[in-house]
């Protein structure tokens, strides 16, 4: 424990929390809505499916990065499918983490100014929130995965405001169960893979964890597992309350389920709900913005990635104010979403395809 | 800084010596020179005490060394060496405490610690005599750290008395304690306590060379070591444990901590500490467990208020009306109505008047304060809400918030509380919600940064750790301590 863990290093247990923090996001607000457009009532189905598959895919990347303990993403990416191939992976991942980032803090943002600030200017708020990112990832990644395993807390409260709408849900809603068809709760899973997107930064993550002797794969495995209940027990209960077609008329699903009840004291329940899960939602922006400056460091083999987390800090700025209004966000999302499918789901399975096809053996054992 | 009698010897001759030591002590009108005579098988021999006459016992003096000198007969001594040897002297002088000493050096030292020097012509060394004895406060109960269940005992200004104090409660051989001096004038003495099976060695040795390279002329209090020896000196939040209890130490050297006893401070500093450690009384033990948890939980709560109290209400008022009861926000309106100030500015002349009251009340003579504690409750209470200056609402708030504050076992620790409200009183006024969310983040990710002496402080919940369930967010019953804190030594993992 003395003097353990501080030159940006995490543990076995970091990293399990870390990917229930970076999964839990901006995608939960709108998850409900956006399954059941294509699988109606078994909206629960498909992201339970998907849920699964997911876990499946974090031990695929759990499994190939532990092949080689000793090496950061863009060494073991090189070995696997040549240097050429692993420095552009390497460079695109970089890029989409700022992508990724830029779109997660422009659609707080959005949600900031609906809810709290309507009048405030939106580059203050951007200014406020990447400023607290740069500040938090300052330290390294020691200092952030902290940060995480503290407002990992705050999820409990966020998890039991699922509890809010049981007076008023109708269980009648979600039947007939599988009444829709096997082909549409799988193309379901398609929308639901986006609002679990984030656990690819395992990929990255992985050569961090100092004590790899742990069960890492199964502490990830768990931890896809617990974000999967969170979301199926949310879709249930969302579906339950509204039904499949008022679903459709909610945006944001999360937040209307909280005005179903009036509590005694405290009006507008889903203010609350909106504290802590901005809490969630700077840990996510953290380990999405970390990841790409991470993987920077990794191809310019600086000493540390502060400096990357500063260079970025103005790039996010100008990327966060681009967009002009929410739809145009939504639109950017959806095709950032798109991208998360190859670093999410094709990489993974590329990566693990040519572990195998190169017997499975690092170079680092083969020498030693 | 060393003195320049570094390396000075005493000489054989008496008045060489003499010489030397009333140039050391020169305009010095409490150093005493009392020359004696001795009559040694028909020889007469000079010897010379010298002392610091504020500074020893002078019944001692008399009865001890001067008294047994001038009675000394060789021949009843049945003494048949010829020629006068030390040795002779330790055996006739009854003191607990003699050294042979040639070095100047050391010999100032001893003399401003309150020893007395004797020199015999010709003999070039010297013997110092324990003769210490100065006014000392006695045992009392500590003011700023009182308990309603538990021990009464505080420490001292002195050290000797203050390692005692533990010694008496952990009667272990493994417990140690190292003197080491600090300060090139003021030489204070430093005692550096710890269990030697328990405690991390590279802990001990990083606090030890820590201690040896402090470079400063003076240390009167624990306060100069604690600043000199933290990680982070612009950090609000105290790295070190203070303390004024002896069990509340020993408790820690239990768990592997070190503690520092400082000669001249009442309060003894343990290494290294956690945020949390700042909300535990050693009552918390003495109580049964359940009370143990529940106060805990009232001073998380205390912490929690004392910072965003004023903050939330300020965020309420001016931004998120919406989120109270409409009944309730009418009332509060009306009584805003006659008010010329916005939120903030009554929250922060609230709070600044509170201040400017709790800072008055600690300087001021016990008596006097009382009439303070009046003054603010005219003042703040009544005048200022009848004088439409301020809502009776803001007044409760401020009034929960210093209560807040006070919940805390440690004055100390009280300063961050107090320092944070007032950002966080400003961001909510500019942000609402969002600026005490900004506010927490940036407090949260500084905690996270803070170490005290390479142990992260908000362990054990970040990094997280079994001990988050066994002494800080509850306190587990005693028999569940077994398994001592992850900062101790591996070996010895288990307590019993």
């Amino acid at each position: 424990m003395y003097r353990k863990h501080t030159n940006g290093e995490i543990s076995a247990n970091q990293a399990f929390i870390i990917i229930i923090s970076i999964m839990i996001g901006t995608g939960v607000l709108g998850l409900s809505r956006v399954v059941s457009q294509v699988s109606k009532q078994d909206a629960w189905i498909s992201v339970l499916i998907n849920g699964i598959l997911i876990s499946l895919i974090t031990m695929a990347i759990v499994y190939v990065a532990s092949r080689f303990p000793q090496d950061n993403f863009l060494q073991y990416s090189s070995r696997l499918l040549s240097k050429p191939i692993g420095y552009i992976i390497t460079i695109s991942f970089a890029l989409y983490g700022l992508l990724a980032t830029a779109t997660i803090i422009r659609f707080l943002t959005e949600m900031i100014l609906t809810w709290f600030l309507p009048d405030t200017p939106i580059y203050v708020i951007i200014f406020l929130i990447i400023a607290t990112s740069v500040y938090m990832l300052s330290h390294g990644l020691t200092v952030l995965a902290r940060f995480n395993e503290v407002i990992i807390f705050l999820l409990v409260p966020l998890a039991l405001l699922v509890a809010v709408g049981i007076p008023e849900i109708r269980l009648v809603n979600l039947r007939p169960i599988g009444g829709t068809g096997l082909k549409s709760i799988l193309s379901g899973v398609v929308p639901s893979f986006f609002a679990f997107g984030g656990y690819e930064v395992m990929l990255v993550y992985y050569p961090y964890i100092s004590d790899k002797e742990k069960p890492v794969a199964k502490y990830s495995m768990i931890s896809v597992i617990i974000v999967t209940l969170f979301y199926t027990t949310t879709v249930i209960s969302q579906m339950a309350l509204f039904g499949p077609e008022e679903l459709q008329r909610v945006l944001y699903p999360s937040i209307n389920y909280l005005r179903a009840y009036d509590f005694p004291i405290i009006e507008r329940m889903e203010l609350f709900f909106t504290i802590f899960w901005l809490f969630t939602v700077l840990g996510t922006i953290g380990l999405q913005y970390f990841a790409g400056c991470s993987l920077l460091q990794s191809i310019f083999k600086t000493k540390t990635t502060g400096f990357f987390v500063f260079l970025q800090s103005p790039i996010l700025f100008v990327l966060t104010l681009l967009p002009r209004n929410t739809p145009q966000v939504v639109e950017i999302g959806g095709i950032i979403g798109k991208a998360n499918i190859f670093f999410g789901l094709l990489l993974p399975l590329l990566l693990l395809i040519m572990v195998f096809v190169h017997g499975g053996k690092s170079k680092h054992e083969k020498n030693s | 800084m060393d003195s320049k009698y570094k390396g000075t010897l005493l000489e054989k001759k008496l008045e060489n010596n003499l010489l030397q030591l009333k140039e050391v002590f020169k305009d010095s009108y409490d150093i005493i020179y009392r020359e004696l005579r001795l009559n040694y098988h028909g020889k007469i021999v000079n010897l010379v005490l010298v002392f610091n006459s504020n500074l020893v016992d002078a019944q001692t003096i008399n009865e001890n060394i001067i008294k047994p000198i001038i009675h000394f007969n060789p021949v009843k001594e049945r003494t048949i060496i010829k020629q006068l040897h030390l040795d002779i002297l330790k055996d006739v002088i009854p003191i607990n405490g003699i050294a042979q000493v040639r070095d100047y050096d050391k010999i100032i030292n001893a003399i401003f610690s309150g020893n007395s020097l004797m020199i015999v012509n010709g003999i070039d060394e010297g013997l110092l005599l324990n003769t210490k004895e100065w006014p000392e406060r006695s045992v009392e109960e500590p003011d700023a750290e009182s308990v309603v269940r538990g021990s009464r005992e505080g420490f001292t200004e002195s050290i000797s008395t203050n390692t005692g104090l533990i010694r008496r409660k952990l009667k272990d051989p493994a417990l140690k304690a190292q003197q080491l001096q600090a300060g090139s004038r003021s030489k204070t003495n430093i005692n550096v306590l710890y269990m030697e099976d328990i405690v991390n060695k590279q802990l001990l040795d990083e606090v030890l060379s820590a201690l040896q390279d402090i470079e400063i002329d003076g240390v009167f209090e624990s306060g100069y070591v604690e600043q000199l020896l933290e990680d982070h000196p612009y950090s609000p939040f105290p790295q070190f444990q203070i303390t004024e209890r002896p069990d509340k130490v020993c408790g820690n050297l239990l768990e592997g901590k070190i503690a520092l006893i400082i000669d001249g401070a009442p309060q003894v500093l343990i290494l290294p500490t956690t945020f949390f450690q700042l909300f535990q009384s050693p009552e918390d033990y003495y109580e049964r467990t359940i009370y143990g948890s529940l106060t805990r939980w009232i001073r998380y709560l205390g912490f929690f208020i004392a910072t965003s109290f004023p903050a939330i209400y300020v965020a309420l008022i001016s931004f998120h009306q919406q989120m109270l009861p409409t009944d309730l926000i009418l009332d509060l309106s009306k009584t805003r109505a006659q008010i010329p100030f916005p939120p903030v500015i009554e929250a922060l002349l609230m709070e600044l008047t509170i201040e400017l009251l709790r800072e008055a009340s600690a300087r001021l003579p016990k008596t006097i304060g009382q009439i303070i504690g009046i003054v603010g409750a005219i003042v703040i209470g009544d005048a200022a809400v009848s004088a439409n200056l301020v809502s009776p609402v803001m007044v409760i708030i401020v009034a929960i918030t210093a209560l807040g504050s006070y919940v805390l076992p440690q004055y100390s620790t009280t300063f961050p509380l107090r320092f944070l409200r007032f950002p966080m009183i400003l961001l909510a006024a500019s942000f609402g919600a969002f600026g005490i969310i900004i506010t927490w983040s940036w407090i949260i990710v500084h905690l996270c940064s803070l170490s005290s002496f390479g142990y992260p402080y908000l362990s054990p919940l970040a990094p997280i750790s079994s001990e988050l369930t066994r002494d800080a967010a509850i306190r587990k019953p005693l028999w569940g301590f077994r398994k001592r804190p992850q900062s101790a030594n591996k070996k010895n993992y288990n307590r019993w």
